[in-house]
């Protein structure tokens, strides 16, 4: 433990730069903002979190809160990473095609992967540019989430709104971030997390 | 809205080979959303012989969103967190893809369990001891092993082997086991009244 304790301090020491803001909420539930239901009360919940962002190390800190609370608004950032929405016009632009027999059933192989629905006369399939095929809709729903194909991740053309650079992956680069976190009441530990995160940000390197 | 279709399709079809695989998965309450996922330590690592929980919680989202897991039964491992359990694995994160499944999610949870990543850690303090002293990390992962992930299971297959030898089937004897929460004093009763 005292150990953890120590690299948290060297870590701390080794950023020069911090954007810190605190959010103490108190803890009994007399005081509700009902104002603010947004992602914000993941951390409102928790009492003096303190989260420390190091924009020149790209590092980001979390002081106090519990680690349940720790890992799922760690969670939480992670998961809405990955590869941005495909773009519009390349999912208007997909092969669509109406299932009309046992023989189109057999080629498209058992069940759409996504919901795992059995293919059935009359079902909608999408054909991805990399010819894998799915139930439109589910194709769809996944596609304006992440713009990649389910089996082989094959990557659409991204939409304008979420990335300038579109299908420009040389221009990006992929930046780790550490995270370091400490707890109060006696008892202390530190968990490093290293996040990748695809940045869009315009950089010199390529 | 999660497509419970689809999770509970996955629940028959995980639970239909599980003689194989090893692997389960199960509802921890009368609901779809929480469950409990089994998977047994891979043969020739410090994890052998161990039975690991995970507990699985599946977000609106799923399966467009990957099930949040963590590991219930405490494990030394570089990626995954020996105080909370919870699990660095790429796939559970920003690689997650509608094809996946709950399986094969918990397929590479074992895989992880036979090649850690220590350059890529979740636990810092494991990592650093997987780097610089691995036999020391075997032995304490072997030993979190025994403690964690063995109990249960033991003391279950001790209370089997001692009602079998008082000549109850095997079959009957894990099944009245199980419906009575593994005590075995109740078993014997409820055996007894037949």
């Amino acid at each position: 433990m005292a150990s953890e304790a120590s690299s948290f301090i060297e870590r701390l020491i080794a950023m020069p730069f911090f954007t810190a803001f605190t959010s103490a909420a108190p803890e009994s539930t007399s005081n509700h903002d009902s104002e603010n239901p947004d992602h914000e009360s993941t951390i409102r919940r928790s009492i003096d979190r303190i989260i420390l962002i190091n924009l020149v190390m790209q590092g980001m800190m979390v002081i106090g809160g519990s680690a349940t609370d720790f890992d799922s608004v760690l969670d939480d950032l992670m998961r809405k990473e990955g590869h941005p929405p495909a773009s519009q016009a390349s999912i208007d632009g997909m092969a669509v095609m109406e299932v009309k027999g046992t023989d189109e059933i057999e080629s498209l192989g058992g069940e759409c992967v996504i919901c795992l629905e059995e293919w059935r006369v009359g079902d909608v399939a999408k054909e991805m540019p990399c010819k894998h095929k799915f139930h439109g809709g589910c194709l769809d729903t996944w596609l304006q989430i992440h713009g990649s194909c389910p089996l082989c991740r094959h990557k659409m053309p991204v939409s304008d709104d979420s990335d300038k650079k579109i299908g420009d992956e040389s221009g990006r680069r992929r930046r780790g971030i550490w995270v370091t976190l400490a707890f109060g009441n006696g008892r202390s530990s530190s968990e490093a997390e290293s996040l990748n995160q695809e940045s869009s940000v315009e950089s010199d390197e390529s | 809205m999660v497509d419970f279709g689809r999770v509970q399709k996955e629940l028959q079809e995980c639970n239909r080979d599980i003689n194989v695989s090893g692997i389960s998965v199960n509802p921890k309450r009368d609901n779809l959303i929480n469950l409990i996922g089994t998977i047994p330590g891979p043969v020739g690592t410090p994890y052998e012989g161990g039975t690991f929980k995970i507990d699985i919680d599946l977000p609106d989202a799923y399966p467009f969103e990957p099930p949040r897991m963590k590991f219930a039964t405490k494990v030394w491992h570089p990626n995954i967190s020996s105080q909370s359990g919870a699990i660095c694995l790429d796939i559970l994160k920003d690689q997650w893809s509608p094809a996946l499944t709950l399986k094969t999610a918990l397929l590479s949870i074992q895989a992880l369990l036979s090649a850690p990543e220590p350059d890529d850690p979740q636990d810092a303090v494991v990592a650093q001891q997987y780097l610089k002293d691995y036999q020391v990390f075997a032995s304490t992962a072997r030993y979190w092993t025994e403690s964690f992930a063995k109990t249960s299971s033991l003391g279950v297959e001790e209370k089997v082997q001692k009602l079998v030898e008082m000549g109850f089937p095997e079959s009957l004897v894990r099944s009245t086991l199980e419906v009575v929460g593994g005590d075995e004093n109740l078993a014997l009763e409820k055996l007894c009244s037949g």
